[in-house]
């Protein structure tokens, strides 16, 4: 038996955050107890919204279909978390606090409905009918980005290895660790089924260096299990290291090409949750209905994960812990946790942590300076954006250099912000760069649309009138050629007229013949 | 219950600010400026603390011409250091007004007529100086010389009125020696035999390098600079005085003597190192920095003035743009 592989980085980004991850092996999840109402949220990611399956006051059970990715979008299946009846559905995104989302009472019996059944002898199904099911399951990237899972394993052929990311590397966060720890064969398992829907020929397990009790745990799994195409690796403890195209810099050494995805390296990435989420379906029947949740911070007793229904209010958590004097909730890390609006603000497919803060938590950043050029923020910086150079370019309107230094390839990581002496909001101020430069390359579509629509329509009329004008050409050809030719039979007939006098005359004496007959 | 919901991420931040950055700088200045006091006397001390109140005050001056709040410019730092650095970089003998003049132009024009902190394309305390050293060229020039140190009355003396007193003697700095000396057609041998080195003091200049690099070497460990400018001023000053020397040692000095004659290395870890006026990516600062050192060569070797180090500051300083342009790192993806 050897110990997992260590990967030495070849880049000289990121930070050295503590994290005090490997000090104690992390003690089981705690179950919090499904609240009595629930909120789930349909548009659980930014790039994915759901659409209802059920109506207002319809009973349903415990893993339940109650609403389908809706069309064209990044959406997912999403689950009863618990038995009960829907008490109200809101799909007006009308304010900050109400979200489209559907609202359920919990009946407190979990009854299961009949789909979650486990998959017998799933190896010996096709790689489509797992995809599929795993579609059915509601299982997205749990890593945070809530990538419908089966989309991803659907890739262009020539997938070679199959990435699981456990690289937790944002401090505080801490379910991916207690996963590893405590239920490594899951993760295993989930790997093998991802493995034969890719039908990749590796699949490589990462985790942070100063993971030492996950990576003991997954490593002793892995040997157990004895599958030559799976083995374990460690990165190291550098924040963002657990970002997709970070870990696959780190492990591969080659960079995702600009504007391409891992797929063009030959590389799926998934996070280890996701893995254990496929197995939990596949081969127990559970679809994605809950999720572990580190809460932590300085208004809790310790940090613990939590193992908690989707849709449970942030407000049942704090009660279920008894949190005090909570003044401000973090949800994530804290380097791109979101600060929620309100405690009733439910747990997604993303919620991977929930910081608890009594308002002193965190050292606050110095009040905003100009900018000093110190250039702190270049060499940390892990999509190769020269962050002052971006911030400088965002003082005009002309979103076209933003863009040339990097705005787009900004992945909100803080790293910049973090060491910034002026104190100055960069990644804030990158998103809303991010989103201009969206929203004008929206509107340039959109002209671009309707410019074609105009050059459209013009060809269209043109085509029109040219045939017009061939139809009217044509006509007045015909109408010459008519008039030409009833010309010349005029003509003839004329001549024929004056030529044949005998004729005419015997016709004009025809009834004078007649007459003269007829006298 | 409310929450506090105007933080955005990230959460956490490292526990440096601008102030606490000038602050080294001015804590790293002082073994420098000690050995030099020690070296020539009380003037040192007096132009340090006169051009940093004077920059201090035009600072103040200059917020409230343009309608800015006191604070936090005032607390800040960067305007007592830019005083400081532009007194270490004049004689220690320097009347007042001359002092004022080039704060004014250090603090008002290269900065706050540029925007102020962050803003200015030049380094200031080397725009202020560079005025003196065309405006002003024989006060600049005007070294008292070391075994005629002055007491304090004489000093204040020439610090208010301009006049030396009778005993003063004019001096030189070991690089005025080099260029005077080798313009009368004497060899680098020759200087060093007849004791026209050791009269400008270069054994005491090697001192206040040394001092300097002790300065520069804490700001390294607090991280308020990164090695990549005073590694390319070195080297690209090294390289040229080399190139130079290694062809003809008699009329050309040794990388050692460009390195540790006049207040180089003050330069290099004080004056190059200042972050706005300088390139912002590593590679940029390392071809910034070289970039200084091979101009500092030049004009010391063919310009008019002893000492370039303002000049090629100021030089380098226009460059920045560039290569800042040049040098920017390559976004994730775009690498093959």
């Amino acid at each position: 038996m050897s110990g997992p592989q260590l990967i030495h980085a070849q880049n000289d980004w990121g930070l050295k955050l503590p994290s005090g991850k490997g000090e104690n092996p992390l003690p089981a999840a705690t179950e919090i107890s499904a609240p009595e109402e629930l909120t789930v949220l349909l548009k659980q990611s930014p790039g994915g919204l759901s659409k209802p399956l059920v109506q207002i006051g319809q009973k349903v059970f415990k893993g339940q279909k109650i609403a389908a990715p809706a069309k064209n979008n990044f959406g997912s299946f999403l689950h009863a978390p618990v038995s009960g009846t829907v008490t109200s559905i809101i799909e007006v995104n009308d304010s900050e606090h109400i979200k489209r989302a559907i609202i359920l009472a919990n009946d407190g019996l979990d009854t299961v409905h009949d789909d979650c059944t486990p998959i017998s002898n799933p190896f010996q199904r096709s790689p489509q009918f797992i995809r599929q099911r795993i579609a059915e399951g509601g299982i997205v990237g749990l890593g945070g980005a809530l990538f419908p899972t089966a989309i991803k394993l659907n890739p262009a052929p020539g997938i070679k290895t199959l990435l699981i990311n456990g690289v937790e590397c944002e401090p505080y966060i801490n379910c991916d660790n207690q996963l590893l720890q405590q239920y490594p064969e899951r993760v295993l398992s989930g790997t093998r089924l991802m493995l034969h829907v890719l039908g990749a020929e590796e699949a490589v397990i990462a985790i942070e260096q100063d993971m030492v009790h996950a990576l003991v745990s997954m490593q002793a799994a892995t040997d157990t299990l004895n599958d030559p195409r799976i083995r374990v690796v460690s990165v190291p403890d550098v924040y963002p290291a657990g970002g997709e195209r970070q870990l696959i810099e780190i492990i591969t050494g080659s960079q995702v090409p600009h504007g391409g995805l891992p797929a063009d390296l030959g590389v799926i990435c998934q996070n280890v949750g996701t893995a254990a989420a496929v197995d939990q379906w596949i081969n127990a029947g559970e679809p994605l209905i809950s999720r572990t949740v580190t809460v932590c911070g300085n208004a809790t007793t310790a940090s613990e994960n939590c193992v908690v229904r989707i849709g449970t209010p942030i407000a049942a958590i704090i009660s279920t812990l008894q949190a005090k004097d909570v003044s401000r909730v973090i949800i994530g890390g804290s380097m791109m946790g979101v600060t929620a609006h309100s405690v009733t603000e439910p747990i997604s497919k993303a919620s991977n942590c929930i910081i608890l803060s009594n308002g002193e938590h965190f050292s606050p950043a110095p009040e905003e300076m100009p900018c000093i050029r110190c250039g702190d923020c270049v060499p940390v910086c892990p999509a190769g954006i020269n962050p002052q150079l971006l911030l400088e370019s965002m003082s005009t309107t002309n979103t076209r250099q933003s863009e040339a230094l990097g705005a787009l390839d900004c992945i909100d990581c803080g790293c910049c912000d973090y060491v910034c002496p002026s104190g100055i909001d960069l990644t804030a101020r990158f998103k809303i760069a991010k989103q201009t430069i969206w929203e004008q390359h929206l509107l340039a579509m959109r002209a671009e649309r309707s410019q074609q629509r105009f050059a459209d329509h013009e060809r269209r009329s043109l085509t029109a009138s040219n045939k017009e004008r061939a139809t009217l050409d044509a006509q007045t050809a015909a109408f010459h050629d008519l008039h030409t030719n009833s010309k010349g039979a005029l003509d003839d007939m004329l001549k024929r007229l004056n030529s044949s006098t005998p004729d005419d005359a015997a016709l004009k004496d025809t009834p004078r013949k007649n007459d003269k007959a007829d006298d | 219950m409310s929450l506090l919901s105007n933080s955005r991420a990230p959460h956490q931040h490292s526990q440096r600010n601008v102030a606490q950055m000038m602050r080294d700088v001015l804590l790293a200045t002082f073994p420098v400026s000690t050995i030099l006091c020690w070296t020539y006397g009380w003037g040192v001390l007096l132009n340090i603390l006169f051009a940093a109140s004077c920059c201090w005050l035009l600072e103040a001056a200059a917020l409230k011409i343009r309608g800015r709040r006191l604070q936090p410019w005032l607390t800040d730092g960067s305007a007592p250091l830019t005083g400081v650095l532009l007194a270490l970089a004049l004689p220690p003998l320097t009347p007042w007004w001359l002092i004022a003049i080039a704060s004014l132009f250090a603090i008002v024009f290269a900065k706050h007529l540029y925007g102020g902190l962050g803003y200015n394309l030049f380094n200031p305390a080397m725009a202020g100086y560079a005025v003196l050293l065309i405006s002003f060229p024989a006060y600049m020039a005007w070294w008292p010389e070391l075994s005629a140190r002055s007491n304090i009355n004489d000093t204040l003396h020439y610090f208010l009125y301009g006049t030396a007193a009778a005993d003063a003697l004019s001096g030189a700095t070991p690089l005025d020696a080099i260029q005077t000396g080798l313009k009368q057609m004497q060899t680098l041998p020759e200087l060093l035999a007849n004791g026209t080195l050791a009269t400008a003091g270069n054994a005491q200049w090697v001192w206040v390098n040394l001092a300097a690099i002790a300065g520069g070497l804490f700001l390294l460990m607090r991280r308020t600079i990164t090695w990549q400018i005073p590694a390319g001023v070195i080297l690209g000053l090294a390289l040229s005085a080399s190139i130079a020397w290694i062809g003809d040692a008699a009329v050309n000095p040794s990388p050692w003597l460009q390195l540790v004659s006049g207040g180089t290395m003050i330069g290099v870890f004080f004056i190059a190192t200042d972050p706005v006026s300088s390139a912002s990516s590593p590679k940029g600062k390392l071809i910034y920095g070289a970039g200084i050192g091979v101009l500092t060569y030049v004009i010391r070797t063919w310009g008019a003035y002893p000492d370039g180090f303002a000049f090629a500051v100021l030089l380098m300083n226009l460059a920045v743009p560039l290569i800042d342009r040049y040098t920017r790192p390559k976004l994730y993806g775009q690498v093959q």
